[in-house]
């Protein structure tokens, strides 16, 4: 799977990943590769735009917490920006807006990284 | 409530990914679940999702894939959805463990979600035939019983 990614110019360490689609039990898997595949090259720094996520599933859930406990083990941040309507809405029904660092700007967002 | 909208309804798919759009489709225009509260269908709509994962994820070997067996039926105060499967029977999680979420391996996080937006959620693993049903019921008049039966 190909990732929509970009560096910001402020801090050339953080990836910025933009997320499109159903983020359901199928696309998950594959993103989950996908993210696994950048810390393995040495991205430690991830910020998730979820501006354009349709849908989000527990298999998406399931990886963002995946994927911020493995950064957090080697040292790394994990952050999400943009979070939808959509998105905002099963944030707080399963109560998970405190376990994550999230921001409504991407301009906020780069900041808080170290 | 007219009486079109109480009929019962019963659909089989096959349990993979690539039908979890169609079933959400499908149960987003029912007559009962198109005149609920924008809240209430957009809960009603996830746990159905959450549940139709669970039997996609876990309830079929890889190379034996059954059916997800859905059955919605619509009375004057509550619509009750039924998801079911004849695969090899999984007990869900009753507890979710936070610090261990990612190592659950039959459904805890999709079974939590489901009882956060459900009014009644009971599963029933069929020890004889196989497979596992779960019941989800969301009242019209927000009317919550929460009853949970692992």
């Amino acid at each position: 799977m190909d990732l929509d990614t970009k560096i910001p110019e402020s801090k050339k360490d953080v990836t910025i990943v933009n997320l499109k689609g159903r983020l359901d039990v199928h696309y998950s898997t594959e993103l989950e590769n996908a993210l696994n595949a950048l810390i393995d090259q040495g991205k430690k720094k991830i910020l998730l735009s979820l501006a354009d996520v349709e849908y989000l599933s527990s298999s998406g859930l399931r990886v963002f917490i995946a994927i911020s406990r493995r950064l957090k083990e080697v040292g790394g941040e994990f952050k999400l920006m943009k979070l939808n309507e959509t998105t905002k809405k099963i944030f707080k029904i399963v109560e998970l807006i405190d376990m994550f660092d999230i921001f409504e700007t991407e301009e906020d967002a780069v900041k808080s990284f170290s | 409530m007219a009486t079109h909208y109480k009929k019962d309804v019963k659909i089989n798919v096959p349990a993979f990914n690539e039908y979890l759009e169609a079933i959400r489709n499908f149960i987003e225009h029912i007559p009962a679940v198109k005149i609920m509260g924008s809240q209430d269908r957009f809960n009603l709509l996830l746990a159905v999702e959450e549940a139709s994962e669970n039997v996609i994820k876990h309830a079929y070997d890889e190379k034996a894939k059954g059916d997800i067996e859905i059955d919605i039926t619509t009375d004057d105060e509550k619509i009750t959805i039924i998801i079911s499967d004849r695969g090899k029977g999984y007990v869900p999680k009753e507890k979710l463990d936070w610090d261990h979420v990612t190592e659950l391996k039959v459904g805890g996080l999709g079974i939590y979600i489901i009882e956060k937006l459900m009014d009644r959620v009971k599963y029933h693993i069929d020890k004889e035939k196989g497979g596992t049903r779960i019941k989800m019921v969301k009242y019209f008049n927000g009317k919550k019983a929460k009853e949970k039966v692992l």
